[in-house]
């Protein structure tokens, strides 16, 4: 029975190969460079969808991918009904709501926030109750308050050089971020000595 | 293109199933009054209703279930026990509320069952329905009260409790970190993590769900599954029944026995359902009550099953051909063949012909 897997195009991707290469999931096709975007490795029984990072979380939704790597940033924007069942431990960064400095929040006006994670941004201001205008944007966010297109925005930090770069500070840190491997719900059940057995061997490298 | 005929003929398949069984076919307003299912909004969620307003004003929705109309039907009747199948569409709005669809569900519904008897039936009924889609499926158990025992056991909060029950929902690998935060002891961390991932069958997971369990309620719980289980292993290979306690968040709405189907070719449960008693006792009636339904379009969109064939098709060139072709036509159907006849055109290719039909002759 194949094994499906859904990596996140760049470094990430990269990376988790390498610790799936090293557990008995090489795949010689996918080491050869090329254009492809699905790798099949017969003697492993492993299949590799090579996919656009915020896709990850939709191919394993869908079941087209049993498992998938894929941060939580994208998982929690994304809302998919998956299991987030290990923590890589890579990728690590946080969510963060950042203004231009000495910027206040006065009383109950309603602020204008640019983002890449509208989801996730409308579910944050909701649970705490306050009113925001969100804008979607799909990159280059810290731009957004020094032109006036916003007060404030939400993004990803790592180190926070960018943000200082654009007179930006962070207002509050939100969720942290790590890379996960998911798993589609129904394959679980009907590969589930296989699954299983790929997280305790990843485990077991980490 | 759908097989409409193929889905009608599994429904009847379900239909005779449930009939053999002494259930009774029931057909139930679309309509409900939208005060039903508010003033149980907080084990409904209302939030996906389709609401519709009648020319004086009043508030209806599209049922968004089954279960809900025939619960209401059944605590006006005289009888104490009922036993209920239907077929019918239920309609629902996304979760943005911007759009919405029908679907199609056929299910059951036992209501006033006295014992674990039921539960052994409900379920038997599950297994054969199962069995009728596909071979290769799996039935998943869980347990909503031994789950709360095991959550409420950690906080009397109610944020901290759905958090929980969000993690166990995902199998989440946050669950372990979350508790430590909140400071749990070990011992109980132990446990939930272990409840977090298991999987597989009762008798391949006995040891650890006994360990798991601290109350009393727990054991007996536990102790009424294995009987249950017992009856059902005797008639089915015991691989395909699972325990899984990831597979519903929804607790206020359940209170007990919860389950779910799968096949292998569909990504997403085919059959769910559980025991719902707290409902009934809403509609003033003391009566257990248990059910499940299938849903059908998930299994019809996913599935591309071969269309069945015409048998012959005429295709004629001119009238005068034509009414040759009606001739031989008669005859075939006849013979209880099933015949269409067509001018010819070039609107489809000979191969897009032969997968619709076995036989095609010309005039």
């Amino acid at each position: 029975m194949y094994i499906n897997i859904a990596l996140p195009k760049g470094r990430l991707g990269k990376k988790t190969y390498d610790l799936l290469k090293k557990i008995g999931y090489s795949c010689r096709e996918l080491e050869e460079e090329g254009r492809k975007l699905v790798f099949t490795s017969e003697e492993n029984q492993v299949r590799y969808f090579w996919v656009k990072p915020t896709d990850v979380p939709v191919y394993v939704e869908k079941g087209i991918a049993d498992i998938g790597v894929a941060g939580v940033d994208v998982l929690m924007e994304s809302e998919a009904d998956v299991y987030d069942m290990l923590d890589l431990g890579f990728g690590r960064c946080y969510f963060a709501i950042a203004a231009p400095k000495g910027w206040k929040y006065n009383g109950n006006r309603t602020i204008k926030i640019a983002t890449k994670y509208i989801n996730y941004s409308r579910k944050h201001f909701e649970k705490v109750e306050k009113k925001v205008d969100l804008i979607k944007l799909n990159g280059s966010v810290e731009l957004a308050p020094m032109v006036g297109l916003s007060d404030a925005i939400v993004d990803i930090v790592e180190t926070g050089a960018t943000l200082k770069e654009n007179n930006l500070e962070i207002i509050e840190r939100l969720e942290d971020i790590s890379a996960r491997v998911i798993v589609n719900k129904v394959s679980y059940k009907f590969k589930n000595e296989t699954i299983e057995k790929i997280l305790e061997d990843i485990r077991g490298e980490l | 293109m759908k097989n409409y005929r193929k889905e009608e003929e599994f429904v009847m398949d379900f239909e005779k199933i449930f009939e053999s069984y002494g259930y009774e076919k029931i057909r139930l307003n679309t309509f409900e009054k939208y005060d039903t299912y508010f003033a149980n909004k907080d084990i409904i969620s209302e939030g996906n209703l389709l609401k519709i307003v009648n020319p004086k004003g009043d508030l209806y929705v599209l049922r968004p279930d089954m279960t809900l109309p025939v619960v209401k039907y059944f605590s006006e009747q005289q009888a104490n026990r009922g036993k209920f199948y239907y077929s019918d569409s239920v309609f629902r709005a996304d979760k943005n509320g911007l759009e919405f669809n029908e679907r199609k569900q056929v299910g059951i519904e036992y209501l006033g069952g006295e014992n674990i008897l039921s539960d052994v039936e409900v379920l038997d009924l599950a297994v054969q329905t199962l069995e009728k889609l596909d071979q290769n499926y799996i039935l998943c158990l869980s347990h909503t009260e031994f789950i709360k025992e095991m959550v409420n056991s950690i906080t009397g909060e109610e944020k901290i409790r759905s958090q929980i029950l969000k993690y166990l929902y995902r199998r989440s690998s946050d669950l372990e970190n979350y508790l430590k935060t909140i400071d749990v002891d070990d011992v109980k961390i132990t446990k939930l993590l272990q409840l977090n991932r298991l999987f597989g069958s009762f008798e391949r997971v006995r040891e650890i769900l006994y360990d798991m369990a601290v109350t009393d309620k727990q054991k007996k719980i536990l102790e009424d599954l294995e009987t249950i289980l017992k009856v059902l292993g005797k008639k089915y290979p015991r691989k395909k029944i699972e325990m899984d306690f990831s597979i519903s968040v929804a607790l206020q709405y359940y209170n007990g026995l919860i389950f779910k189907g799968y096949i292998s070719d569909i990504k997403k449960p085919i059959l769910s359902g559980g025991r719902y008693d707290k409902l009934v006792t809403r509609f003033g009636k003391d009566a257990s009550a248990l059910g499940f339904c299938v849903e059908i379009d998930n299994y019809f969109e996913s599935i591309k099953k071969e269309a069945t064939k015409i048998d012959y098709l005429l295709l004629y060139s001119d009238v005068e051909n034509g009414l040759e072709a009606l001739e031989k036509a008669r005859e075939y159907r006849k013979h209880g063949k099933t015949v269409r006849v067509l001018s010819e055109d070039k609107s489809e290719s000979p191969e897009e012909l032969k997968e619709k039909y076995s036989i095609i002759q010309y005039f």
